[in-house]
């Protein structure tokens, strides 16, 4: 009797010690669980953070460009067409009064146009294929290149401010061909949907090296930050690809 | 314990159990009158409909003359296995589709030869209990594990947290309580139902987890609809 008593006494006890093991174990995992959510949840917030910063840097930098191009247009257009209609207006002759209302006409065109260009919702009446359009004219228009825009392919994002980081993503890369690379021909391909690439035929360089600079990891944190994906290769001599692939909608 | 109570309508039980079954009708009423969108929440009512159905059962055939009721309780274990499966397989964020068939096959297949050919219709599969609750126990754990991968949602108002809590207390539990039967059983009557109770014990907490989970599941439901609505 007494040997079937310490038997209990043996059972119960390591049932009991198994439970309570088990308890442990549930509360310690509800724990670990909890403090790996929340760290999840403060990663998520920094990166809103980040991305929030990252998207007032892509405005600022526009509404900077935007000024810029306000004050040049100011500076080289409209002051240069009032000095016109004053000089006009000191020998009031019909010919130059009829030629200084086509002046102020002129200028009143110039004036809807650049007010057109101030309005900082442009981006949502603007779709990336009509703003990649725009941006390859205003290379051509430059005289020196090549450009050439092919799209079999659609471009979407829906988010404004997802749009604003890739036009200023693609302005990016644009700048950095026209400072650095040389080129002759800037391709701008839409081969398949949600996929760009910007290819030029400049000097390419050596990817190694210039990958440890910020710019390019700036293009690719910023492509990472509306959910996109940034790749570049090149080559010296023949040129530079970059291929931005959006993500799908 | 006084057995002569009438505690749970007109069936003579102790306290103990009678609390058990209640829980088992609260979870059953639940399970009736909750419409859920998830499909293993789904699955997991219509099991313990199962199991309310199965248990009043077996207290009808002793009310009615005392008859022997483990063929009804082996029903209820050759069941159990394939619903779990299905519903701890459903939270897997990687889809092992051909080890859940694989778990399938092997877990109603089982259940049913011990059933037929082995243990038999008039004996406690425990066979099956056994074997099966250790599969569930390490299945309830690599669950655990893959909640630990994903910790983007709070594990507080996941239902499923509570139904893999309550199956592994649950297991645990049949798992120690089937490895000691056979000793409780050659013992006096009076301790082995005095350790049987510890079973009961595990049955409200498993019960009550399940009936929160239940809960939890209606409660995002609707706090899904105030968001969308606005």
């Amino acid at each position: 009797m007494a040997e079937n008593g310490t038997d209990y006494f043996f059972i119960i006890a390591s049932g009991t010690a198994i439970l309570l093991l088990l308890v442990t174990f549930i509360i310690a995992f509800l724990f670990i669980h909890q403090k790996k959510y929340f760290e999840h949840q403060k990663r998520i917030s920094q990166l809103n953070a980040k991305y929030q910063e990252e998207t007032m840097k892509a405005q600022m930098e526009m509404q900077e460009k935007t000024l810029e191009y306000v004050g040049r247009e100011l500076h080289d257009n409209i002051g240069q067409i009032l000095s016109l209609i004053k000089l006009n207006l000191n020998n009031p002759e019909p010919e130059q009064i009829a030629d200084s209302k086509s002046l102020v006409s002129n200028a009143i065109k110039d004036l809807r146009a650049l007010s057109h260009r101030m309005n900082l919702n442009w981006a949502t009446d603007i779709s990336l294929h009509d703003f990649i359009e725009s941006e390859s004219k205003k290379i051509g228009n430059i005289g020196n290149f090549k450009v050439v825009y092919q799209s079999n392919g659609s471009l979407t994002i829906e988010n404004n401010e997802d749009k604003v980081v890739l036009f200023r993503i693609i302005q990016e890369c644009i700048n950095n061909i026209l400072k650095h690379a040389d080129a002759k021909e800037i391709k701008f391909l839409v081969e398949e949907e949600q996929h760009l690439t910007i290819l030029d035929n400049g000097k390419g360089f050596n990817l190694e090296e210039v990958e440890k600079g910020s710019g390019i990891v700036n293009l690719k944190n910023r492509a990472h930050l509306i959910g996109a994906e940034l790749k570049i290769g090149s080559e010296i001599g023949v040129g530079t690809q970059i291929d931005i692939f959006l993500p799908q909608t | 314990m006084n057995l002569d109570q009438k505690l749970f309508f007109i069936v003579e039980m102790d306290i103990v159990r009678a609390i058990y079954y209640y829980i088992l009708s609260i979870a059953a009423v639940l399970s009736i009158f909750n419409r859920p969108k998830d499909r293993s929440i789904l699955l997991l009512q219509i099991y313990i409909i199962s199991i309310f159905i199965i248990e009043v059962s077996a207290l009808v055939a002793i009310y009615l003359g005392g008859y022997n009721n483990v063929w009804i309780y082996n029903l209820w274990v050759i069941i159990q296995f394939p619903f779990l499966t299905k519903i701890i397989f459903s939270q897997f964020k990687s889809k092992h589709k051909y080890l859940e068939k694989l778990c399938l096959v092997v877990f109603t297949t089982l259940p049913v030869c011990n059933f037929l050919f082995w243990q038999g219709i008039n004996t406690l599969n425990t066979l099956t209990m056994q074997i099966g609750a250790v599969y569930m126990v390490i299945l309830v754990l690599f669950y655990f594990r893959s909640l630990l991968d994903t910790p983007e949602k709070s594990i507080i108002r996941n239902p499923y947290f509570y139904i893999g809590t309550a199956l592994l207390i649950f297991y645990v539990g049949t798992v120690l309580y089937y490895t000691f039967l056979n000793f409780f059983i050659k013992s006096d009557l009076i301790t082995y139902t005095q350790i049987s109770y510890i079973l009961l014990l595990i049955n409200w907490v498993t019960y009550s987890l399940f009936i929160l989970a239940i809960l939890l599941d209606s409660n995002n439901k609707r706090n899904k609809y105030l968001l969308k609505s606005g």
